[in-house]
């Protein structure tokens, strides 16, 4: 208790030293919790981008339809595997899909692209195909429906109501087939990749089209619970890799993304190690300030039979109160502009990686986690890095120091 | 010369904390020079990698071709832009090329593919063309014995359709005049992996190209070299003066999703590296603080026998600037190595992040001077800077109270 009352007293002989050292304290810790909270908001946006906005969170294709989209690798059953989601109480919708590598050509050009035939109401359970239509209207099931990316259109020259055909080669007979469609609406994803070579048109004119009535290329699923999707053990998707059936969660899906979620923990932490060693450094400066100023002090407690025992725990006493007030104002400075920005964002720029999308703010996540585990570790950090310190202050020799202070 | 002497003696004076501080300065420079010399070099490599795989550091089209390419948005006049390039001393390779997209077939399958009509001995003057020939051999104008002209097809067309080297290849597509052209062609090589971004083409040879397509000679695009890749905006609007009725455009324009993502990359960083020189900063502004506390009663004496007020600042702001240029210089000497291996070998990373259309997949550094001096200048300033609230406590001492004190 005397020794708390003690270090208490000696960190405010110095107040302008105690409030700076506790200013780098404070500000390495907001600098963690803030860190933190951009990495986690940019993953879920990352993520976000990936499994809402077309890919869905998890897949079913045919053993390496997902390559080069050969239009000969079918799902042959998909009744049984719509049935089996249609029934479980874990997916939240899925959507069977038809995906047809053509060329597609408007009166005054032409480019190459991916054509979806979709389900227009399973779709809305899936991927954000309908928020992201911004001009005419979603499909609705007619025949003749088509919607083209923004830039697609540009390059294309094509506007609402505008003829567009679209040729592609039909399964197994490989006979060139064309159809004609019409422009009701276009949409903007985002990542120019996909508002350049994505169309949609509905399944049951796609099917036809190609000559596979009743099969499909692809069935995307949206669950219930987002976990679900990373879960390798999951009933669900277990059940349905059957032969050269694969159905696959999206970190499986898109290597890249779980990849780029790697690297940027990698990434903070490594910003949080330099910060911990910087930080430390000015600690220890700081509390080797402090002892320099009192060696006389020392020299006289240990003179009247202080142990050095007793002088370490002063010394680390001092660093764990300053930790504790850093921490606290961290905590109280961290939570406030993580929470500013949990709801303004932080201007970022626009930058397109893995095919997703991030434009303008980054919103950071505020976790509870964030305010006691970093702490502690800060706490844990400073109280460590005042060990030296204290060891020294503790063999201070009472009379060298006596002399010296003379 | 005395203000330095003494200033110099008075950094020795409490070697311990000279020591730390100057180690956070010295790990807070080398971290700042490490991260950019990663970035700038990773970056410049990613830039390397597509410039020279297909982009140049220049293109030169007609009207809006980059954004809206049409068949028929051609270049008429060539041979006068290529004496015009010939001319130029700061172009060091430059190709003429035509695109298209067609329909490709391989014995019973079918495959949307894009035709990139390219120059066999102009090409390899601006891209690795040569080192991406996986299989079979490089490509020349002349037909094959039985008069089909040689074509180089990508990995994943190669896949969907089946071929091999020797086999032959059916294309379709339409004419620039609007005719249908088909016609077979003999695949001398395969190019590249299923990841290039030509793993869908068809490389032609340009005089083939312009016959197939119908174009006579014109060409849709000349991708440069320039001497020096940095200025390459300039050269840029250099031949926009001399080519004035076509567009020239840097790769900054034709990759701009790209470059935009880069920008916001390297904004981060700097963001980031600000926040932990603030952090180092608030260190050595407290210990410099501390050491002109210490000195009250010095100072006090020093002004009583007539020292001006500038002369302490001077003396403070000396110290300071002095041991960062310790910190910076034992910094550099450390660093230099990692920065010069980074430069030469470099990481490849087991994941590869698609970043605005590009593959990163390799860390490496840049060894230059902005990686270099750049930070020192950066940390320097702030140095200057973080002297003066310390210097001017020092510079308002008050003889009679400093001697009164203690």
């Amino acid at each position: 208790m005397l020794s708390l009352k003690l270090a208490w007293r000696n960190l405010f002989r110095n107040t302008r030293r105690t409030l700076l050292t506790c200013m780098l304290v404070t500000s390495s810790l907001v600098v963690i919790i803030l860190v933190d909270g951009i990495m986690l908001g940019m993953i879920d946006v990352m993520v976000g981008g990936i499994t809402k906005t077309l890919e869905g969170e998890a897949q079913v294709n045919r053993k390496g339809f997902r390559e080069n989209f050969e239009p000969e690798l079918f799902l042959s059953d998909p009744d049984t595997i719509s049935l089996a989601l249609a029934t479980d109480a874990r997916v939240a919708g899925h959507a069977p899909r038809v995906i047809i590598g053509s060329m597609i050509a408007s009166p005054y050009n032409t480019t190459g692209g991916l054509v979806y035939g979709v389900d227009a109401n399973s779709e809305l359970g899936v991927s954000r195909l309908k928020e992201a239509t911004y001009e005419g209207s979603y499909l609705s099931g007619v025949k003749r429906e088509i919607l083209l990316g923004k830039l697609m259109a540009e390059l294309l020259e094509v506007s609402l109501g505008d003829r567009i055909i679209i040729t592609a080669a039909q399964v197994d007979t490989s006979e060139i087939t064309q159809a004609l469609f019409r422009v009701t609406g276009l949409f903007e994803f985002g990542p120019e990749e996909m508002d350049q070579s994505l169309a949609f048109i509905n399944l049951s004119a796609a099917q036809p089209l190609m000559g596979m009535d009743g099969h499909v290329h692809q069935i995307a699923i949206r669950f219930v619970d987002p976990e679900d999707a990373k879960n390798k053990s999951l009933p669900t998707l277990i059940n349905l890799n059957k032969g050269d059936v694969e159905a696959l969660g999206w970190l499986d899906l898109q290597p890249s993304i779980g990849g780029m979620i790697e690297m940027s923990s990698y990434a903070s932490a490594i910003v949080g190690a330099v910060l911990f060693v910087l930080t430390s450094l000015g600690v220890i400066n700081s509390m080797f300030m402090s002892i320099y100023e009192r060696i006389y002090e020392f020299g006289v407690a240990k003179a009247i039979g202080t142990t050095p025992r007793q002088i370490i725990t002063l010394v680390l006493l001092e660093a764990f109160l300053l930790a504790l007030m850093a921490c606290a104002f961290g905590i109280l400075i961290g939570y406030l502009a993580s929470s500013y920005f949990e709801s303004n964002g932080i201007p970022m720029g626009r930058m397109e990686m893995s095919g997703v999308l991030l434009d303008g703010n980054m919103y950071t996540q505020v976790r509870p986690y964030q305010f006691v585990t970093f702490p502690i570790y800060v706490t844990l950090l400073t109280v460590a890095a005042a060990i030296y310190p204290a060891i020294f202050a503790s063999r201070i020799v009472p009379s060298r120091a006596l002399q010296r202070a003379l | 010369m005395l203000t330095l002497k003494l200033a110099y003696r008075n950094i020795l004076r409490q070697r311990r904390r000279s020591l730390l501080t100057a180690f956070s300065m010295a790990g807070g420079y080398m971290l700042f020079v490490f991260s950019m010399s990663l970035l700038e070099g990773s970056w410049s490599n990613v830039v390397d990698i597509f410039t020279l795989d297909h982009t140049g550091h220049i293109q030169i089209h007609k009207d809006d071709y980059a954004k809206r390419a049409k068949i028929h948005k051609t270049i008429e006049d060539p041979k006068a832009i290529e004496s015009t390039l010939k001319n130029q001393a700061a172009v060091t390779g430059w190709a003429p090329r035509v695109y298209s997209a067609a329909l490709a077939y391989g014995g019973s399958k079918t495959a949307p593919a894009k035709i990139f009509g390219i120059d066999p001995t102009l090409e390899p003057t601006v891209t690795r063309i040569l080192k991406k020939v996986s299989e079979g051999e490089y490509f020349s104008s002349q037909p094959n014995p039985d008069g089909y002209f040689p074509a180089m097809i990508g990995r994943g067309l190669a896949n969907t359709l089946k071929l091999g080297v020797g086999d032959e290849i059916v294309l379709i597509s339409s004419g620039a005049d609007g005719s249908i052209a088909n016609d077979i062609f003999s695949i001398t090589a395969i190019i590249g992996n299923t990841t290039s971004f030509d793993r869908l083409g068809v490389f032609l040879p340009i005089s083939a190209a312009q016959e197939f397509l119908a174009m006579g000679g014109d060409v849709h695009e000349y991708a440069l070299l320039a001497r020096n890749k940095h200025d390459n905006e300039q050269l840029a609007a250099d031949l926009q003066k001399l080519l004035p009725g076509l567009t020239v455009s840097p790769w900054q324009q034709i990759e701009a999703t790209f470059y935009r993502t880069m920008q916001s990359d390297k904004q981060g960083n700097y963001f980031t590296m600000a926040l932990i020189v603030f952090i180092v900063f608030i260190g050595v502004l407290n210990t410099v603080l501390m050491s002109v506390l210490e000195r009250t009663r010095e100072f006090g004496v020093l002004k009583s026998i007539g020292c001006r007020p500038s002369e302490l600042i001077k003396l403070i702001f000396i110290e300071t600037v002095m041991l960062a240029s310790i910190s910076i210089t034992a910094g550099l000497a450390l660093i230099l190595p990692v920065i010069i291996w980074f430069t030469e070998v470099g990481i490849k990373l087991d994941i590869s992040v698609d970043m605005g259309g590009v593959v990163f997949d390799t860390m490496k550094g840049e060894f230059s001077a902005y990686v270099i001096f750049m930070p020192m200048g950066f940390m320097l300033l702030t140095a200057a800077l973080i002297s003066l609230p310390p210097g001017l406590r020092a510079a308002r001492i008050l003889p009679r109270v400093a001697l009164g004190s203690h």
